[in-house]
């Protein structure tokens, strides 16, 4: 949510007038309406990659939009019985039953107390010898949905883990968003891990 | 027991005994030198009948001379000493008779003797008038009878026999004489050889016994002198001390006058000042009264702006309540954003404009959470204003409580202090009647002093003489203690 207010609002904690605020207003609607009166294809063009600004534990993290199908808050997650750590529950989504995986968990994180707010949904298509995934992924807080230049990812065979230490093979590259440099959390991997545990 | 006896009593002793044996003495005496006296007129009784026998005698040789001389010369003359014999001699044997009272053989004697006498004397007239008549020769045979000489003779046998015994008794009667007189010296001189013994002896104790009792007592008196004469020497240096401190005090005292004095006219000015004490502290009293109005409407309006506070922190709640909706629907916009986003992002081309719609709605979901954001953060200003506000209200209210206490207080203080002030003026009043009252105390004792100080002096000059007395007894008792003991070396050394 800070990551709008960084790109277009006024830094949180000044005071605003009332002068200000309607100026602020007038502006805003002008923007709006702009966006609506510029041609759809100058707005492709600019090839804008949406990326989701995440952070577990105290670690910041980013996510690719096109690598997930969807983003959820406050559901209802049923839990289960399982030898598996990371799983957390069951949730109904859209009127399928999807496993509920902790993010962190899966990235190394010790497990938390409650179970997270926010949740991903990922899917990976059956290929050779392995069916197809469709999970849900927990995290404990959603920072902001930002769109990012190319250039501003950068590419790593692993990128290092922010704290250090932990496996590396789930994140892939870095992306400078939200006013800092993030790992790139790489969603097939992460599906890989979760087939594996499956088998 | 005669050692308590006083001097006048063994005085008066002394002298009863000398008294009582001067009159034994004297009695003695008297008696004996009556026993002469009486004894020594016998004497002389006796030598009178002597004379008168002796007289009646020669009265009868005269008568005889007188006749015979007549008879022979027949001159008249001669008859006188015949006339003077012949008259006296009646008177004188009748004198002789009333001697010899006493004696009845003298009596008997004259008895005898008278009628010779008459016998005598008538012969001799007989003869005498014959030769008157001249018969000389009758005459001449009357003497030649010789009756004349016979009657002489016998008279003279009876005289003398008469003064024989006249003698034995003047002899018997001066050896009386001389017993008596013998008697009574010797009564004289053993009585005062034995009353001077006893009046020696007695006076000789009695010296003794006052001697001793008074250089005892002189002895007593001499070391009495001495400590009066130490006293009076003390006295008299008691007194200069106290001369000395009488004239201190007196300076003192003078010094506590001026002091009162002044004491008394700085209670006059405290009381002054403690009278417009009190005015000013009822003035103080009435401002605070006036101030604790003031203060009572401050409280009520500082409480209506509490009442205000805290119905705006109520509003602010209630706006953060509604702002909790705006951001969770802000919230829920942005997450159907981003689901539109990726759902576009599957579809073709259409899904593109789709998807720009739908960055256009997360966009402004972003602002409004921003702006919601911004609003919250306003609105945690506001509430935490109005907290402060409420807060600092309070603690204002709750100071504006404690000044309403104290002024209260003060006013109590005040009221206390108008008390305590109109006290103190009373004290002060009569702390200034007490020091003027003090003051006249002081001038009396000042008086009282100089009156000492006068009576001071006086007694010193009194504890002088009583020195000089002292002294003058000392050498009067040592005087004294010379008079009444023998001066030995040792006597002499304690005298001194």
């Amino acid at each position: 949510m800070s990551a709008g207010a960084s790109q277009n609002g006024t830094p949180s904690g000044q005071p605003a007038d009332p002068v200000a605020s309607g100026g602020r207003a007038s502006a805003l609607r002008r923007q709006f309406d702009a966006s609506f009166a510029m041609a759809a294809a100058e707005s492709a063009a600019e090839r804008l990659d949406g990326v989701l600004a995440i952070r577990l534990g105290q670690d910041p993290y980013a996510l690719r939009l096109t690598e997930i199908l969807g983003l959820h808050a406050d559901r209802n997650i049923v839990p289960v019985p399982s030898p598996v750590a990371a799983l957390l529950g069951i949730v109904g989504l859209r009127g399928k039953m999807a496993p509920v995986y902790d993010l962190g968990v899966l990235l190394g994180y010790p497990p938390v107390a409650q179970s997270p707010r926010w949740m991903i949904v990922a899917d990976a298509p059956p290929s050779a010898g392995a069916v197809g995934l469709f999970v849900g992924l927990a995290f404990e807080v959603f920072e902001a949905h930002v769109r990012v230049p190319p250039a501003a990812f950068a590419q790593s065979e692993a990128a290092e883990k922010p704290g250090g230490g932990a496996p590396r093979q789930h994140l892939r590259g870095t992306v400078h968003a939200a006013g800092m440099l993030r790992p790139l959390i790489q969603m097939a991997s992460v599906m890989e891990t979760i087939r594996g545990n499956k088998r | 027991m005669t050692d308590n006896w006083t001097f006048g009593k063994k005085i008066a002793a002394g002298f009863a005994l000398a008294f009582l044996l001067l009159t034994a003495i004297g009695t003695v005496a008297y008696r004996s030198i009556s026993t002469l006296t009486s004894t020594s007129e016998w004497v002389t009784h006796t030598h009178e009948v002597l004379e008168h026998i002796a007289g009646v005698l020669s009265l009868a040789k005269d008568a005889e001379t007188g006749q015979r001389g007549y008879v022979i010369t027949g001159d008249e003359a001669f008859l006188e000493p015949y006339e003077t014999g012949a008259g006296g001699i009646p008177a004188m044997v009748k004198e002789l008779r009333k001697l010899t009272a006493d004696n009845p053989s003298q009596q008997k004697r004259i008895d005898a003797a008278e009628p010779i006498l008459e016998a005598k004397l008538a012969e001799l007239k007989q003869t005498v008038d014959l030769r008157r008549k001249g018969s000389i020769d009758e005459v001449t045979r009357i003497v030649r009878a010789g009756e004349g000489k016979k009657f002489m003779d016998e008279l003279r046998k009876i005289l003398e026999q008469m003064d024989n015994e006249e003698r034995t008794l003047l002899k018997q009667r001066a050896e009386e004489v001389a017993a008596a007189a013998s008697g009574a010296q010797a009564t004289i001189i053993y009585g005062t050889l034995f009353c001077l013994l006893c009046v020696t002896i007695v006076g000789t104790l009695i010296t003794r016994s006052l001697g001793s009792q008074i250089g005892s007592s002189v002895g007593q008196i001499q070391s009495s002198s001495a400590e009066l004469q130490a006293a009076a020497n003390q006295q008299a240096t008691a007194t200069r001390e106290q001369a000395t401190a009488m004239s201190e005090i007196s300076t003192t005292i003078n010094e506590l006058l001026a002091t009162s004095r002044q004491i008394a006219e700085s209670a006059q000015r405290v009381a002054q000042i403690a009278g417009q004490t009190a005015g000013a502290a009822r003035s103080g009293d009435a401002t605070v009264a006036t101030a604790h109005e003031s203060i009572t409407a401050i409280r009520r309006q500082v409480d209506l702006i509490v009442n205000h506070m805290l119905e705006l922190g109520k509003k602010s709640q209630q706006i953060g309540a509604v702002l909790d909706i705006v951001a969770e629907l802000a919230e829920q916009t942005n997450i159907l954003a981003i689901n539109a986003t990726i759902e576009a992002a599957g579809a073709s081309e259409a899904g593109k404009r789709f998807a720009v719609v739908a960055d256009e709605i997360r966009k402004l979901a972003d602002r409004v959470a921003g702006s919601t954001k911004e609003i919250r953060g306003l609105i945690d200003d506001v509430r935490s204003s109005v907290n402060t506000t409420v807060m600092t209200t309070e603690s204002g209210s709750k100071a504006v409580d404690a000044g309403a206490r104290q002024f209260s207080e003060v006013a109590a203080a005040f009221g206390q202090i108008a008390g305590l002030v109109s006290t103190t003026t009373e004290a002060a009043r009569e702390i200034e009647l007490s020091t003027k009252q003090q003051a006249t105390a002081v001038e009396q004792v000042n008086v009282a002093i100089t009156s000492a100080a006068q009576a001071t002096k006086e007694t010193e000059a009194s504890s002088g003489q009583t020195l000089q007395t002292a002294v003058e007894l000392s050498g009067l008792s040592r005087a004294l203690l010379r008079i009444v003991q023998p001066q030995t070396p040792t006597a002499a050394r304690a005298a001194e």
